[in-house]
């Protein structure tokens, strides 16, 4: 056989080519290359350069081409991809995911078969294809084929597209790698040789959105009695596909499969899933919380998860401030509140930016190693504001009050061990919920009284701090607290008087253990007293002494005494011993009584007092019916009848030298709490008279409409009056004719001079 | 006692006559007055009904300063404009300006017979109801108030919004009722008298117009939530009828 062929007639060099060709583009071809690489070239160029033939060549190679697909396509079409039984994960049919690795398997045969082709057939493109117009290069032509083939083949379409479906989906459902994963890449790449990756990745976002969106349906329904599940599940379906494009797509195809993962999952679930925000903070998730607000900032829903952050607060504070019950612990729960509010805005709902200037850097998270800055959104900022200001109005004057009251406790309580920061930053806590409340008059009025109750008796833990909250108060929220002022200067000045009237007196006399506080009524919210009681004939010599002495000093003041806030110091002389004891100065007039007699009657009492009956009684009680019980009634019972018997109770003990008893007063204080705000209301119509007939007096003539305006802007940064009030405000100026109504429009109302 | 025949007979008017009829219930003690009792007196023998409008009508006519009370100057200025001097005349031109400004009847037809009384003043308000309307609103509220006082009070308003008002709106029915039921308002300023006839004469009765948040005085305000309310609680009731 040799011989025969080598002593047949060589071939021509196109013949030559032409047998080369169908024997590189033949797979699997049994019959080996008739001649060595070098002598194809050589063929290649004397065709084309000696003979001139290279489109008879180029025509050749493009019928060997096409017959080189209708092979490949047919092996394609009647590959089954199925290798065995071995790839039946879970009972599916993986034949289709197998036809991928044939796929590639092909593609990379072609491909590798047409670089060595190009490289036979150089002078074919360096000198034939070079030199004539409208042709594609060797490589060019192949590829075109190639693709008008397969990738323009419908049949070959439907089988890669089914065969990445399946692999897709099964991955999607078990949540795993398939085993066959690793052709995925291989498709893509050849994918990107022959420029189809765009059909492919197009394929791709579509099945992932119908994949997704059943899948939102059926875990929206499956997981429906829990938001937060289904937010958990959001979130590992999204790692798992940025996972899964990391390892197989193309960089580029990261954000738009992410993008359609997102949209999929999300749509018409956003408002359901923006509940869970409530319940994430509740227990400081800021893990959730955070990641929920990179995910509704990237699907564009900031504003559903803002309303659901805002409705929640709202809620919450509504809830705590309208509880009645446990109105003691209002501001605690709210400051508990608004720092959950706080962690979960500088935790989890802020944007990182590039650190920019230096105003900025404050806010930057010590230990970040980029410089980057985390800025807190504004949006929930307000949110939070809102949500305080709406959900205080629930409740009109309480949480002003609350506040006023938990302040005071702070006040007395003092910083304890904490630093002095640590101290500041309590009442600052507290003063940050006073901003919310419209209620302004209110908090000034509570704190005031308390104020001057803790100064009076003493009861302030520091008066560095009183003096530098008074300070805050006025220079940042209300000038009127300017009056904390005027009351340690009449403290400082009575104490400075004592001290000089002490100094006159001998040092042995009765006058030295009188105290005198002189207050301006102005400075202090006192109420000016008739006569309340009637003192021991010596207290009340003192008292005029003190008197005389004051009116030397300044001729211009009238004194009068509120004995109400009197208290005394009394040394008792009990069976069990001397015990000093502490009480107010009604409790020690009635007390001193029974000096003169053991036993004394309800009427004795009061004659000799006369007190006014209600207080009277409270005192009686404060003395014989609490817990140190200095006074015997009789007979024995909590309240204090006309009838009742007092006798003093020299059995008394206790085992402190000094005594303190409560007196009643101090457990009323709901009563008091009714009675300022009584009292506020009133001051309340006085604003409210004062500014509209202050408007008016400028305006001459105004609608009401426009009147009830500027009032309600006139007063506002003490408090916001109701409508109704302020109508019934300017019906009284009508009737003491400080207005009245223009004949011409009965809208109008005119200034009456 | 019985009326003298004489001042009863519809004679033709001369101020003499007028003045006779004065002096016929004027006080015994001033003469130159016709205090509440003759006053009341002249009601009841020109058969004038006291709880009516007529003696208002009367007072707003002779332009009283005083409730139940006609000086002799007030008594022959108005006699003299009506040109009439006998308790029938007398009372025949109060009717016709009680039909016609309180019960919203047609004015008279004018006709050549001669008139009992001088109609000239009739006509005038015949020709703007409303505006007579107006005056003689506006002339009661004076004539009730006392001197020293900004307001009167609310019992007395409402027994003039009785006898004025009720007869023409309905509506002032329920305003009534809502006021005893409330029971809280004291008493009448100036501003709400003049309010309730505006109320009485611009808002449809059925209250759809009222603008809830406009100038109104508080007691308007009310009354209006107050009917709202109840005309809501009544409703479910009927639909379940129907």
């Amino acid at each position: 056989m040799t011989t025969a062929s080598a002593t047949r007639q060589r071939d021509t060099p196109f013949e030559l080519l032409r047998k080369c060709i169908t024997i590189l583009l033949t797979k699997d071809s049994p019959e080996p290359l008739p001649a060595t690489y070098e002598a194809i070239y050589r063929a290649c160029q004397s065709v084309v350069t000696i003979s001139a033939n290279g489109e008879g060549l180029y025509d050749r190679l493009k019928i060997e081409l096409e017959r080189c697909l209708t092979r490949l396509v047919e092996e394609l079409m009647n590959s089954p991809g199925q290798r065995g039984a071995s790839m039946n994960v879970d009972g599916e049919n993986h034949g289709s995911v197998e036809w991928l690795g044939q796929f590639v398997q092909i593609c990379q045969w072609f491909e590798d078969q047409i670089v060595l082709l190009r490289s036979l057939l150089t002078y074919l493109d360096q000198v034939y294809v070079v030199a004539t117009p409208g042709l594609l290069s060797v490589k060019d032509l192949a590829y075109s084929i190639f693709a008008s083939n397969t990738f323009e083949n419908w049949r070959i379409v439907e089988r890669w597209q089914a065969g990445v479906k399946d692999w897709l989906s099964w991955e999607r459902r078990v949540r795993l790698d398939h085993e066959l994963r690793l052709y995925i890449p291989a498709l893509v790449s050849h994918l990107v040789s022959h420029r189809q990756y765009a059909n492919f990745e197009a394929y791709y976002i579509d099945i992932t959105q119908e994949f997704y969106k059943a899948d939102s349906e059926q875990h929206a329904e499956t997981m429906k009695a829990d938001p937060r599940d289904f937010f958990r599940h959001v979130r590992r379906r999204i790692e798992e596909e940025d996972q899964r494009s990391k390892d197989v797509l193309l960089a580029g195809s990261l954000a738009p499969v992410r993008v359609v993962v997102e949209k999929s999952l999300l749509e018409g679930r956003l408002d359901w899933i923006s509940t869970t925000v409530g319940p994430y903070m509740e227990v400081n998730d800021l893990d959730s919380l955070s990641s929920m607000y990179k995910l509704f900032s990237r699907v564009g829903a900031l504003k559903v998860l803002c309303a659901a952050f805002k409705g929640y607060m709202l809620t919450s504070v509504k809830t705590i401030v309208t509880d009645e019950v446990l109105d003691d612990d209002m501001v605690g729960r709210l400051l508990q509140l608004k720092a959950s509010a706080d962690v979960a805005i500088y935790g989890a709902f802020y944007d990182t930016k590039p650190s920019g200037g230096p105003s900025s850097a404050s806010l930057s998270k010590a230990g970040t190693t980029s410089s980057t800055t985390q800025v807190p959104n504004k949006e929930f900022i307000y949110a939070l504001s809102d949500a305080f200001t709406t959900g205080f109005k629930a409740r009109r004057n309480k949480p002003a009050e609350m506040i006023a009251k938990y302040l005071d406790k702070a006040m007395r309580k003092g910083q304890g061990t904490s630093s002095d920061s640590a101290f500041e930053k309590i009442l600052d806590d507290a003063l940050a919920l006073y901003r919310f409340t419209d209620d302004k008059d209110v908090f000034r009025t509570f704190y005031h009284r308390a104020l001057a109750k803790r100064l009076l008796l003493e009861k302030s833990a520091s008066d560095d701090f009183e003096k530098a909250m008074l300070k805050k108060l006025k220079e940042n929220y209300d000038p009127e607290f300017g009056m904390g002022e005027e009351m340690f200067k009449d403290l400082a000045l009575s104490k400075e008087m004592m001290r000089d009237y002490h100094s006159k007196l001998p040092w042995d006399s009765f006058g030295q253990s009188l105290s005198v506080v002189v207050l301006q009524r102005s400075a202090w919210p006192f109420i000016a007293r008739d006569k309340t009681i009637d003192l021991p004939l010596d207290m009340q010599d003192e008292l005029t002494r003190y008197a005389g002495y004051y009116k030397q000093r300044h001729s211009g003041h009238t004194l009068s005494w509120d004995h109400a806030l009197g208290t005394a110091t009394l040394k008792a002389r009990f069976k069990a011993g001397t015990k000093d004891l502490s009480v107010s100065l009604y409790q020690g007039v009635v007390l001193l009584l029974f000096n003169e007699a053991e036993e004394l009657k309800y009427d004795e009492i009061l004659e000799a007092t006369r007190l006014d009956e209600t207080e009277l009684k409270r005192t009686l009680q404060s003395l014989a019916c609490g817990k140190k019980r200095v006074l015997k009634k009789v007979p024995m019972g909590r309240e204090v009848e006309n009838g009742d018997v007092f006798r003093f109770n020299a059995d008394f003990d206790d085992p402190h030298p000094k005594v303190h008893i409560n007196s009643i007063q101090a457990k009323v204080s709901p009563e008091e709490s009714k009675r300022t705000q009584v009292s506020i209301e009133g001051d309340r119509k006085l604003s409210l008279d004062a500014a509209i007939v202050r408007i008016m007096k400028a305006k001459k003539e105004m609608t009401y409409e426009k009147l009830k305006a500027a009032t309600i802007d006139a007063v506002k940064n003490h408090f916001v009056p109701q409508v109704d009030v302020i109508k019934k405000r300017v019906d009284a100026l009508v009737e003491n004719e400080y207005l009245e109504r223009s004949k011409r429009d009965k809208n109008v109302f005119l200034y009456v001079a | 006692m019985t009326p003298t025949p004489s001042l009863l007979k519809p004679e033709p008017y001369t101020p003499q006559r007028a003045l006779y009829l004065f002096k016929n219930y004027a006080d015994s003690d001033n003469p130159n007055v016709i205090g509440p009792e003759g006053f009341e007196r002249l009601c009841a023998e020109a058969e004038i009904p006291m709880e009516g409008a007529m003696p208002l009508l009367l007072a707003w006519q002779m332009n009283a300063s005083e409730m139940a009370k006609l000086t002799k100057e007030e008594w022959v200025k108005g006699t003299d404009i009506f040109k009439l001097s006998s308790l029938s005349a007398l009372a025949t031109a109060l009717a016709d300006l009680e039909s016609l400004l309180i019960r919203n009847q047609k004015p008279l037809e004018r006709s050549n017979k001669k008139d009992p009384y001088d109609r000239t003043q009739y006509w005038k308000y015949a020709d703007d109801t409303k505006g007579a309307f107006h005056k003689f609103y506006t002339f009661c509220y004076n004539l009730v108030k006392p001197p020293q006082s900004r307001n009167i009070d609310m019992e007395t308003s409402m027994a003039f919004w009785s006898v004025l008002l009720v007869p023409k709106y309905p509506i002032m029915t329920e305003v009534l009722e809502f006021i005893n039921e409330k029971g809280s308002y004291k008493a009448t300023n100036k501003d709400l008298w003049t309010m309730m006839l505006e109320f009485c004469t611009t808002v449809q009765p059925s209250l759809t117009d009222y603008e809830s948040d406009g100038a109104w005085p508080t007691l308007l305000d009310d009354f209006v939530t107050w009917k709202r309310d109840k005309s809501s609680n009544g409703r479910p009731g009927n639909a379940m009828e129907h």
